[in-house]
C-alpha cells in the first residue's frame, strides 16, 4: 500500500553525498518529495531526512540500499506517529483591501504564525508545524491570492530519549580535514 | 620532497599492487613519469575500456584488486563499460584517472570530464582527489571499499597538479575507518542457522543454488562439505560455475535462461532452496513460476539489499557465504541423519539429461568444448566474451575449481573475454588462460592483440566463428519470424591473418582434429594465439527458454 514514507539518515557532510543518494532514488524510478538537509551536533556529520510516496516494502528496501552507501553512518525509517515533524512555509500573498488584511492576520494567528513581511500590497506569513497544519494553512490562504509560496521540507525526528546519533556512533566518525 | 605520484606509488605497492593495466595521456603523464622507476609492471592496452576488463580478469583470477589506469576525459569515458561490468559481476577492480588541475576543474578544460559525477552509480565509491596529503588516506579506502564486503569496482580521480604538488611530510595510515554497511562481512545470526539446519532436514526435495558469492567468499569447500553431508543436489548461476567441481555427481551445472534442462527440472521441483551468494537475476530465474511458494527459501546473501529484492525469501541469513556454511554445516551435524532415496536417484537421473545432437553439418560447438576439456589442464582459466560463445562455454566445458571460469554476467559485455584473459594471464602466469570468444566479441576489443605480443603474455583466443552476431541471429530466428536483420557480419576479417598482422599466431581449423592440435600447440607454446573455428551461422544454443516462458516451455533443439 502506498504511503508517505519519512527516511531519517546520519551522513557524512562531503561533496557528492547528495548525489549519491539522490540518484539511488533517481535509479529506483522514485520522486522525492521533500529532502532538508543539516549539520549535527558533531562537526563533519549532516542529518538528512527524506519525505517519498512509496509502498512499504520499497521503503525497508531502500533503507537497505541507503544503509550500505558509504558515507551513510545510520539510517532510520521514521514512523510519524512515534515523532516529531515540523516543517517551515513563507506565504506571500497579495492584499489590497483592509478587510482581506484583517482575515489573513485572523488566519495566521489561529495557525500561531507570524508576519514577517509587509509591502503596501503584499503580507508574507510563516507558519512552523506538522506538515499537516503547514497544509491547511497554506489551503486556507489559496483564497487570497498567493503569489509565491516556499516550504522547507521536512525536519523530523524521533520521540523520547531515543536518538540516531548517539556517542558510540559519533566516536567510531572520525573527521577529515575538510 | 615526494610528489603526489610519489606518494601514489607508495601508497599503491602498500596495497599489494605488482601489476596495472592502462594507457597513459596528458592528465596522467607526472604519475606515469613516477610509474616507470616504480617496480610495478604496467601493461599498456590499446583501448582503456580493454585495460579496465584486464583489470576485472586479474581481479576474478587472483580474488584480490586489480588496477586499471587512464588519463581524464575520453580515458575516463573509455573506462565506463569496463567499469560497469565490474560493477555487476561485484568485481573489485580499482580505476585509476588522471584529471586537469583542480583549478581548472568545472571550466570544461580540454579533456576535462566529470568521471566521478558519471561513475557515481556504477562504483561502490568514486573519490575526487583534491590535496596532496589526502591520497594515502583515500588509496587505503578505495582498496578497503573495493574488497570488503561485497566486492566492487572504486575510481579514484587524480588531478595533474595533484600528482604535481610536494609535501614534506606524508602519513600512510595502517588503517581507516569507512561508513555504511557496504565494507561490512556480518556473522550470521545463529538462530536461523538452527532453523535452516532443521528445514534441511525436514525438506524432501533440497537443493543448493550458488552463485558468485560463493566465489568471492571462497566458501566453495564449504558448499561441497555441506552437499556430501546431506547428499542435496547443487545447481549454480552462471556466476557460480565453478563454484563447485562439475564432474561432482551432486553437481547439476547452471540454471537460467539457457540452463542445463537437469538443473532447471531440479531447481523448479526441489522444496527447499539453500541459495548462497546469488541476487535472484531474471536471467538465472526468471523462467521459474512461483520459485517462492514452491519452496521455501533460505537465502545467505552478505548484502542485505538483495534479501527479498527478486524472489521472497523465507529465511534470510545474512553473512558472509563462508562463515554462514560453516556454522550450518555445524548444526546440520547434532541433528539426526535423513535419507532421501527418491530424490537422490531422481537427481541422478536429471544429471544425464544433454543437449548433444550433431546433425553432420560443420563442427559442433559443444564438440569443439568437450574436445577443449580434453586438451587443457584442469586449473585452466577460460574467459569468454558474451552471446552464444558465453552458453556453450558454460553448457559444455565443465570447470573443475572456482576463478577458472570468468566471464560478463550481469551486464552481458561483449569484447569482455579477450582483456579479461590478459588480466588473468598476468595474475596466473602459472595457468593456461585461454579465452572462448565469438567473431563479433573478439572485434570488439581484439586491437589488444598488440598488447599480448609486444608484452609477451601467451593466451589463447578460441574464436567460435559463425560469421554473425549469432544470438540476436538466434533470437530472430526463433522469436522475429526468422527475419534476420543487422547480424550477418560478412567474410571479413580472416582471423588468420589478423592475428598474423600483430605479430601472434593464427590458425584456422577445418576439423575437429585440428582444433585438438591447434589447441595443443597453442597452450605449450610462448606465443598468443587466435584458433579460428568456423561454425555454421544456423548454430543455435540449446536449451532456451523463450524470454517470459517458463521452464516447461524450454526448446530443445
Amino acid at each position: 500500500m502506498s504511503g508517505t514514507h519519512v527516511l531519517a539518515m546520519i551522513v557524512e557532510d562531503k561533496p557528492g553525498v547528495m548525489t549519491r543518494i539522490a540518484d539511488m532514488f533517481r535509479r529506483k524510478l522514485v520522486n522525492i518529495d521533500t529532502i532538508t538537509v543539516g549539520k549535527t551536533r558533531v562537526p563533519g556529520l549532516s542529518r538528512i531526512v527524506i519525505t517519498l510516496e512509496c509502498d512499504e516494502d520499497f521503503a525497508r528496501y531502500v533503507v537497505k540500499l541507503l544503509r550500505k552507501t558509504v558515507d551513510v553512518l545510520y539510517v532510520e525509517e521514521l514512523q510519524p506517529s512515534k515523532s516529531i515533524l515540523r516543517e517551515l512555509a513563507l506565504v506571500k500573498v497579495e492584499v489590497d483591501e483592509t478587510q482581506e488584511k484583517l482575515e489573513l492576520l485572523q488566519l495566521v494567528n489561529i495557525f500561531r504564525g507570524g508576519i514577517v513581511d509587509v509591502s503596501e500590497s503584499t503580507i508574507t506569513a510563516q507558519v512552523v508545524g506538522d506538515p499537516s497544519k503547514v497544509d491547511a494553512f497554506i489551503k486556507l490562504c489559496r483564497r487570497f491570492k498567493i503569489i509565491e509560496l516556499a516550504r522547507t521540507g521536512i525536519v523530523a525526528m524521533s520521540r523520547g530519549p531515543k536518538t540516531m546519533l548517539p556517542d558510540e556512533l559519533a566516536e567510531k566518525f572520525v573527521e577529515e580535514e575538510p | 620532497m615526494p610528489s603526489g605520484s610519489d606518494i601514489m606509488i607508495e601508497a599503491l605497492r602498500r596495497e599489494g599492487v605488482k601489476d596495472a593495466f592502462g594507457i597513459p595521456g596528458g592528465a596522467i603523464m607526472p604519475f606515469y613519469d613516477r610509474l616507470k622507476d616504480s617496480g610495478i609492471r604496467h601493461i599498456l592496452m590499446r583501448h582503456e575500456q580493454g585495460a579496465a576488463h584486464a583489470a576485472d580478469g586479474y581481479a576474478r583470477a587472483l580474488g584480490r584488486p586489480g588496477l586499471c589506469i587512464a588519463t581524464s576525459g575520453p580515458g575516463a569515458t573509455n573506462f565506463v563499460t569496463g567499469i560497469a561490468t565490474a560493477y555487476m559481476d561485484s568485481s573489485p577492480v580499482v580505476a585509476l584517472t588522471g584529471q586537469v588541475p583542480v583549478k581548472l576543474i568545472g571550466r570544461d578544460s580540454f579533456q576535462e570530464i566529470d568521471i566521478v559525477g558519471i561513475t557515481n552509480p556504477i562504483t561502490k565509491y568514486a573519490f575526487q582527489l583534491k590535496r596532496v596529503s589526502e591520497i594515502p588516506r583515500v588509496v587505503k579506502k578505495a582498496f578497503y571499499i573495493a574488497s570488503h564486503g561485497r566486492p566492487g569496482p572504486v575510481l579514484i580521480d587524480f588531478p595533474r597538479d595533484i600528482q604535481l604538488g610536494e609535501i614534506e611530510h606524508v602519513e600512510y595510515p595502517e588503517r581507516v575507518w569507512v561508513s555504511g554497511r557496504g565494507v561490512h562481512l556480518p556473522s550470521p545470526d545463529m538462530k536461523a542457522v538452527g532453523t535452516a539446519a532443521i528445514w534441511l532436514m525436514e525438506a524432501e526435495k533440497p537443493i543448493m543454488l550458488v552463485g558468485g558469492g560463493v566465489i568471492h567468499s571462497g566458501a566453495s569447500p564449504q558448499v561441497l562439505e555441506l552437499a556430501e553431508l546431506l547428499n542435496i543436489p547443487v545447481v549454480t548461476t552462471l556466476m557460480g560455475k565453478g563454484a563447485v567441481p562439475e564432474n561432482h555427481p551432486l553437481c547439476l551445472g547452471m540454471i537460467g535462461m539457457h540452463g542445463k534442462l537437469g538443473a532447471n527440472m531440479a531447481l523448479a521441483e526441489a522444496d527447499l532452496i539453500l541459495a548462497v551468494g546469488t541476487r535472484f537475476s531474471d536471467r538465472s530465474v526468471g523462467p521459474f513460476e512461483d520459485l517462492d511458494s514452491n519452496a521455501r527459501i533460505i537465502h545467505v546473501d552478505v548484502d542485505e539489499s538483495e534479501i527479498g529484492k527478486n524472489v521472497r525469501c523465507h529465511l534470510p541469513i545474512v553473512a558472509d557465504a563462508k562463515e554462514a556454511l560453516e556454522a550450518l554445516i555445524d548444526a546440520v551435524k547434532t541433528l539426526p541423519p535423513k535419507s532421501r532415496t527418491a530424490w537422490v536417484e531422481k537427481v541422478k537421473e536429471l544429471r544425464e539429461t544433454a543437449l548433444e545432437s550433431d546433425d553432420g553439418k560443420g563442427m559442433k560447438p559443444w564438440k569443439v568444448m568437450k574436445i577443449m576439456r580434453r586438451v587443457l589442464p584442469k586449473d585452466a582459466i577460460i574467459t569468454t566474451g558474451v552471446g552464444q560463445n558465453q552458453m556453450w562455454a558454460a553448457l559444455h566445458f565443465d570447470v573443475y575449481a572456482p576463478r577458472t571460469f570468468i566471464s560478463s554476467g550481469g551486464l552481458g559485455t561483449m569484447g569482455f573475454g579477450f582483456p579479461a584473459s590478459i588480466g588473468a594471464k598476468v595474475a596466473r602466469p602459472d595457468r593456461t588462460v585461454v579465452c572462448v570468444d565469438g567473431d563479433g566479441s573478439f572485434l570488439m576489443t581484439c586491437q589488444n592483440l598488440a598488447t599480448v605480443v609486444v608484452q609477451n603474455i601467451p593466451v589463447t583466443v578460441v574464436i567460435l566463428d559463425n560469421r554473425a552476431l549469432g544470438m540476436v541471429r538466434q533470437w530472430q530466428e526463433l522469436f522475429f519470424n526468422k527475419r534476420f536483420v543487422a547480424v550477418d557480419l560478412g567474410q571479413t576479417p580472416d582471423f588468420e591473418k589478423l592475428a598474423k598482422a600483430f605479430g601472434a599466431e593464427g590458425v584456422r581449423v577445418g576439423d575437429y582434429e585440428e582444433f585438438r592440435e591447434a589447441l595443443s600447440k597453442a597452450i605449450n607454446s610462448d606465443v598468443p594465439t587466435v584458433i579460428d573455428v568456423p561454425i555454421e551461422p544456423s548454430e543455435k544454443v540449446f536449451p532456451i527458454i523463450p524470454p517470459g516462458g517458463k521452464v516447461s516451455e524450454a526448446i530443445t533443439g
